[in-house]
């Protein structure tokens, strides 16, 4: 089956912290090439494309996304050693929470998916 | 040529060619910089510069977009081994912006730091500061305002409004912002003097000059870099 790709952004300002804007596609209910921008601050500079391309794929449809999201990403940020200032795991999560409420994916439970 | 010359100085320091170097300088003409991570097309109005003809570059070092204007606004650069700071880039940030409100305290101005990167009066932000860190060696880039003219400022940065949001006491950007002249500090030589003494005090040093190497490297990172629309659009 072929999916739309749909355009989403969101934008985040952290209490305290940094803003964040997530551009992505969306491939049905997967992100597909999502973008981060923002004020914050990453060591090292170049690794933004990697938290991208982790990013990349991630199903918005699945239960508890959000809370997985931030669990996995922050794993992630720690064995590479990217280190954020300014936003962290749950504000990219957030952002991106956001936009799976403004597409209008309803996320499954464990029962509907099997 | 300003953000050239301070990535050519960072290659140079780790190399061990030159040392440590800090810099005050102004944009000619005024110009915008913006993060290393932001958007352009969130920050500058496109139109309004390519009216006013003021050039936008890209920086290295994270953090959010400036406008500096050529009478108005001091620039400093600091090119140290990141050995010399502590290891977190917030940690970083109170060291390096206490020596600026030490500064500021000299000339008269009560400043206080304002977590993550930004130092204020009364509230409204007069400097900000962005770092980076390549290999051993850290590069912080900062704004001192001497002078402000929000609108002139705004009309061309167009921050999102949510960056407000956690400043509810804030009614607008133009509000934001502060300057060293409405505190009765505006000779642009004696806030260089005083700000240069500052980091000698912690960073003790001697007046010194590019070097031809530095000079063609950054010439170098115009080209491929730095002039590019690449660069400058690459979010």
């Amino acid at each position: 089956m072929d999916y739309i790709v749909r355009k989403f952004d969101a934008s985040y300002k952290i209490p305290g912290g940094k803003f964040l804007r997530v551009r992505t596609n969306l491939s049905g209910t997967y992100l597909c090439n999502p973008q981060l921008s923002g004020d914050f601050f990453l060591m090292p500079p170049e690794r933004l494309a990697d938290v991208e391309k982790f990013l990349h794929g991630w199903d918005l449809s699945v239960t508890a996304s959000a809370v997985q999201l931030t669990n996995r990403l922050e794993k992630f940020l720690q064995r590479e050693q990217i280190l954020f200032s300014g936003i962290d795991a749950s504000a990219i999560s957030h952002a991106i929470e956001l936009i799976r409420e403004n597409a209008g994916i309803t996320q499954k439970s464990a029962r509907d998916i099997q | 040529m300003n953000m050239a010359l301070d990535e050519a100085c960072m290659d140079a320091v780790r190399a061990g060619a030159v040392p440590p170097t800090f810099r005050l300088y102004r944009w000619k003409p005024s110009a915008i910089s913006i993060g290393n991570f932001q958007c352009y097309s969130d920050e500058v109005d496109a139109q309004a510069v390519a009216a006013a003809g003021i050039p936008v570059v890209r920086r290295l070092t994270g953090g959010g977009a400036v406008y500096h204007d050529i009478e108005g606004e001091i620039t400093y650069s600091l090119v140290a081994p990141a050995s010399l700071f502590p290891t977190g880039i917030a940690d970083t940030y109170v060291q390096l912006c206490g020596i600026l409100i030490d500064a500021f305290a000299e000339l008269g101005v009560a400043a206080e730091f304002r977590p993550i990167n930004d130092i204020s009066v009364d509230g409204k932000k007069i400097s900000g500061n962005a770092q980076t860190r390549r290999g051993d060696v850290l590069l912080q880039h900062g704004t001192v305002l001497l002078t402000v003219d929000p609108a002139r400022m705004f009309h061309f940065l167009t921050p999102d409004k949510s960056k407000l949001s956690d400043k509810p006491f804030i009614a607008s950007v133009n509000a934001a912002v502060s300057c060293l002249a409405e505190h009765g500090v505006s000779d642009r030589a004696q806030v260089e003097r005083v700000l240069k003494g500052a980091f000698m005090q912690r960073f003790p040093g001697t007046p010194g000059a590019w070097t031809a190497n530095e000079l063609s490297h950054a010439e170098k990172l115009v080209q491929s870099r730095y002039g590019t629309d690449e660069w400058t659009r690459l979010r």
